[in-house]
């Protein structure tokens, strides 16, 4: 019969895995590794160039012929393509960062319950959203990425902002990917996402994305204040165009209160549904 | 005929029990959209340029289809991966008489219906802003519904061979943000660089374009007319053609 | 005593809301000794593996695994664990060798140290042709050799096994149980529940007999089948009538009988004696079989019900 792999010298392998170091990234990993095992790193490098020059091109490019310069609040004046692309990058973040902490979320929790086994290890439903919150930054920024490379190639953006831009859009995600959490342990069924997917969709279209929110009326102004996503965008939109300000700062702590609030519910959420 | 019927019946049965969060999305969605786009760039636009009959009803006939193509890949893409490969309802199905042109003749017949749902609401808001300019308007829900027609076999196809859910999504989304972008949705595709408008001819959902502007302004001619159409059906046949033959093989696996 | 036991439970209890899932169980669990928890569905074994395994909140009495509390040390406790649960859970997205290098990375395992692990008990599995595919692939067996293997990939002082064989055919239990004896003779510490008699009294030194949470008896199971059972048993079926109605008739024949719906067991130390005494009765009689008793026998006298309801 074969010899056991298991009883040889159990002490001193026992002490090694006693000491676990990072072990929430030890869950990004096996989300990498599935990553690389479906080839699907080309899928988002291509998607994510698509959309982007998609988007750039309709909205900006396109709408932006029939548009003038939009006046931005300082009284600088910037063509509509440049107005448009950096709201569509911190939209860009937000999707991003929901698809993965929504829906891949979902199905990892609810479907393919992988959390279950996972919580028979040293890992605790904290460090599963840990793991899962690294993974969606990274998946955020290798979008944004892409999306800037796109940006640059247009010229609407200069190269000196990028440092800027990019942890901006990480923020960004960081906020989504928080909330999209909670949202999904709070979800039922695929159906709600219908539900999630109007929220989203009505944020893009109102958070001053392709008008400056002086435009709206003045209580439509007030509602907007509520969308993370309008924080977002004023946060990445300034930087983009160095206009930055004060109120970008305000407007990056909101992310950071976002984020916060969203983490500690997430984590209380994940310990409640996996120890139920 | 009756199989469909089963499975037009069952999707219309798991809808029902959840309409109050899809109605958000069917109604909200295409409100929303219109009120920023044709509404609020609309100011803008008509503040400088101003299309043929304002912007609003220039884009809100664009948007009235592309909502349809919108619910047309988003319903074809990820439910019909789940129902493969999570939930494994066409799985199940495989059991009963129920045969795979079935199921995808009736999962298209049911993303039609609420594609013509949708229009028909945005169609709504139109009339209420003042953006419709002519009877044949009411024909944007049923352009709408056979534009999600026209796309949903293709993207079903895919969801069906696919090996992961991030397929789907990429996939699904690449489709409407390419389609939006050729299709003079949102600007007249003769705006459009020369090589680039040549694409837009093979864009099912630029044909639906022309046809729902050519409906809202009441100015559309037989001869376009009927090449537009013949488009869209050609590639729902093609579609449902497609989605069948992947099926079959993705069931037979 | 040399060692410390490898998991000690005083007045161990569950309860969920009103109902009381375990209620107040005492045992100890020994380094090297693979110890059974036998019972029917329902009876209190998975949650005692799951307080174990600190994944559950004892509501009450003291729990040591390890020498440590669950409820405080989880981390520590599960980095020394092993456990196999009953639905197997493996990653559908994953291959089956990626399946345990991502598991072994959990435990805080090196990436090289992981892989070779990993194929090291996929080829004791005997699942190294199958390595590189996914788990949606395999049969029930080996899925459920491979939840074996992950189990064990952080080389765990204690390995908890819940129902490791339920839901396979024969050929595929042999194969897992086959796994269990290599398991056992490398003097690993293993608790396994089961509801099957077989499984518990060829694998197991000793035995924890629970039933409506609580342990009814414990011990090896010869031990147990010595002290709650006579040495043979007759298993008496008449052509005519339910056994209720004539059961009657056998007492005196053995040291006991049992009644079932459709037979009447009788124990006794002779069973051939008790064979040749039913003879003389001269009853209807269809079929009488004598047998050794078995643990079914020991939890039909401590439960008054079968372990397995027909």
């Amino acid at each position: 019969m074969t010899q056991t792999p298991v009883a040889d010298d159990q002490r001193s392998a026992t002490r090694a895995a006693a000491t676990v170091r990072y072990p929430a990234l030890a869950l990004t990993e096996r989300n990498v590794v599935f990553f690389r095992s479906g080839g699907a790193y080309w899928w988002l490098a291509l998607v994510g160039l698509a959309e982007a020059t998609a988007y750039l091109l309709g909205m900006g490019w396109g709408v932006g012929s029939l548009v003038g310069p939009v006046t931005l609040p300082d009284g600088t004046s910037v063509p509509y393509a440049a107005f448009v692309a950096p709201a569509l990058l911190a939209t860009a973040a937000m999707d991003t960062a929901l698809a993965e902490s929504v829906v891949s979320f979902f199905g990892k929790l609810r479907f393919a319950r992988i959390y279950v086994p996972i919580l028979n290890t040293p890992l605790r439903p904290m460090d599963v959203a840990v793991g899962e919150l690294v993974w969606t930054l990274a998946r955020v920024l290798l979008f944004a990425v892409s999306f800037v490379a796109v940006m640059l190639t247009l010229g609407l953006v200069r190269p000196s902002a990028v440092p800027l831009v990019l942890p901006a859009c990480l923020l960004v995600g960081l906020a989504f990917g928080a909330v999209g959490m909670v949202v999904a342990t709070a979800l039922r069924s695929w159906q709600d996402f219908d539900l999630v997917g109007a929220v989203q969709f009505t944020l893009f279209m109102f958070s001053g994305t392709f008008v400056p929110v002086s435009t709206y009326p003045g209580w439509l102004q007030w509602v907007v204040e509520l969308s993370p996503l309008y924080h977002g965008i004023e946060l990445v939109r300034p930087l983009a165009l160095g206009t930055a300000s004060a109120a970008t700062l305000g407007h990056a702590a909101v992310l950071v209160a976002v984020a916060g609030v969203g983490f500690v519910l997430a984590a209380r959420r994940m310990h409640r549904t996996m120890y139920s | 005929m009756r199989q469909v019927g089963a499975v037009v019946e069952y999707q219309l049965t798991g809808f029902l029990r959840v309409w109050r969060g899809t109605v958000f999305g069917a109604v909200l969605m295409p409100v929303v959209f219109f009120l920023a786009i044709g509404v609020s760039v609309g100011m803008l636009v008509d503040g400088r340029h101003g299309v043929d009959g304002g912007y609003a009803s220039f884009v809100g006939a664009g948007l009235a289809v592309f909502v349809g193509a919108q619910i047309g890949l988003m319903e074809s893409g990820i439910p019909v991966f789940a129902a493969l490969n999570w939930h494994r309802a066409f799985i199940a199905n495989q059991y009963t008489p129920v045969s795979p042109a079935h199921v995808v003749t009736g999962q298209i017949a049911f993303i039609t219906l609420r594609a013509a749902a949708s229009a028909t609401i945005f169609l709504a808001v139109m009339a209420a802003f003042g953006a419709t300019h002519s009877p044949g308007a009411v024909l944007l829900p049923l352009i709408a519904a056979l534009t999600a027609a026209s796309l949903a076999g293709l993207n079903f196809a895919v969801a069906a061979s696919a090996r992961t859910s991030f397929q789907v999504e990429s996939v699904t989304k690449m489709l409407t943000t390419v389609l939006l972008l050729v299709s003079g949705v949102f600007f007249p595709v003769t705006l459009l660089p020369s090589w680039l408008e040549a694409v837009t001819w093979v864009s099912p959902l630029w044909h639906a374009v022309e046809l729902g502007r050519a409906a809202n302004t009441g100015t559309g001619s037989t001869g376009p007319v009927l090449v537009h159409v013949g488009v869209l059906v050609a590639c729902t046949l093609a579609g449902v053609l497609l989605a069948t033959r992947r099926l079959t093989a993705r069931l037979e696996s | 005593m040399p060692h410390p036991p490898a998991v000690r439970a005083t007045g161990l209890v569950k309860t969920y809301g009103t109902s009381t899932v375990v209620d107040g169980i005492d045992f100890e669990i020994h380094p090297g000794e693979f110890v059974g928890f036998l019972g029917p569905n329902g009876a209190g074994k998975s949650t005692t593996m799951r307080m174990i395994g600190s994944v559950t909140r004892r509501s009450g009495g003291d729990l040591a695994v390890l020498g440590l509390d669950p409820s405080t040390d989880g981390p520590a406790v599960r980095s020394r664990l092993g456990v196999c649960p009953q639905d197997d859970l493996l990653d559908i997205e994953l291959s089956s060798l990626q399946n345990l290098t991502t598991y072994a990375r959990y435990f805080g395992i090196s990436r090289t140290e992981s892989r070779s692990r990993a194929l090291e008990l996929l080829d004791y599995m005997s699942l190294s042709d199958r390595a590189q595919d996914r788990v949606a692939s395999l049969s029930g067996g080996m899925r459920r050799r491979l939840t074996i293997a992950r189990a064990l990939v952080n080389r765990p002082d204690v390995v908890l096994l819940d129902e490791p064989t339920t839901g396979l055919d024969p050929q595929a239990r042999h194969l897992v149980w086959e796994r269990l004896y290599a398991l056992r003779d490398s003097g690993t510490t293993v608790v396994l529940t089961t509801h099957f008699m077989d499984e518990a009294e060829q694998l197991c030194d000793r035995l924890l007999v629970v039933d409506k949470g609580t342990v009814v008896a414990s011990g090896a199971p010869r031990e147990l089948i010595d002290r709650y059972a006579s040495s043979e048993v007759v298993e008496v079926r008449l052509t005519h009538g339910r056994p209720a109605e004539w059961a009657a008739r056998l007492d005196g024949l053995g040291e006991r009988t049992e009644v079932l719906p459709d037979r009447v067991l009788v124990y006794a130390q002779d069973g051939d004696a008790v064979a040749a005494a039913l003879e003389r009765l001269g009853l209807d009689v269809s079929s009488v079989l004598v047998r050794r008793s078995s643990l079914e026998d020991v939890f039909l006298r401590l439960t008054g019900r079968a372990l397995v309801e027909a």
